[in-house]
């Protein structure tokens, strides 16, 4: 009953390896590539604006007077920007936003949030408190 | 090489902490900002990338 099964079985291939290696696994190989390359874009987006964000935030808290802390914050910013690429600069356009939990901004133990949205890849926040002795 | 590029990030961002903190001597330039203080900034390029890191230092003497 199972003779031609088992003749069947070995019957020798006339398939090629290298034409069957290529057409199942290169499509693989190219999903995986571009995944990896997106994974890394993203985790530096990530790094690049959670830094920025700190950065921006510290410049603000650390200014000597009220009128100079917001003008700091962009500054910092500006000067990311004028290190980074023409095509960097159009494709990816980086903004900053500051948010202070209480009006004045700049007083003593307010906190305030700086948050830098690059692109659309990514989009950070980070805070600090304004010096109690300030 | 993708990690490569990660890990010099990481790597260049600690450096410039550490010498806006500590002072110190590094491949960085020196932006002076309005009411003192600084912004440490190193550019190099790594595999086609760039690479670039940002810290704020509090004092203009580091």
């Amino acid at each position: 009953m199972s003779l031609p099964i088992i003749k069947f079985l070995k019957k020798g291939s006339n398939g090629s390896a290298i034409t069957e290696f290529l057409i199942f696994t290169l499509p693989f190989f190219t999903v995986l590539l571009i995944l990896v390359t997106q994974i890394h874009s993203k985790s530096m987006a990530l790094l690049e604006s959670k830094n920025l964000a700190r950065q921006a935030v510290r410049a603000f808290v650390t200014s000597p007077t009220p009128e100079l802390a917001m003008i700091r914050a962009y500054q910092v910013i500006d000067l990311y920007k004028s290190n980074l690429s023409q095509d960097a600069l159009q494709s990816r356009p980086i903004n900053l936003t500051i948010n202070c939990q209480e009006f004045a901004c700049f007083s003593p133990g307010n906190k305030v949030s700086a948050t830098v949205s690059i692109g659309r890849l990514s989009t950070s926040t980070a805070s600090e408190y304004v010096d109690l002795w300030r | 090489m993708q990690l490569d590029v990660m890990k010099s990030s990481n790597l260049s961002q600690g450096e410039l902490a550490r010498i806006a903190i500590e002072g110190g001597e590094g491949s960085h330039n020196y932006y002076p900002l309005i009411g003192g203080g600084s912004l440490l900034v190193i550019n190099q390029k790594q595999s086609n990338k760039k690479i670039i890191a940002v810290a704020v230092n509090e004092s203009s003497n580091n």
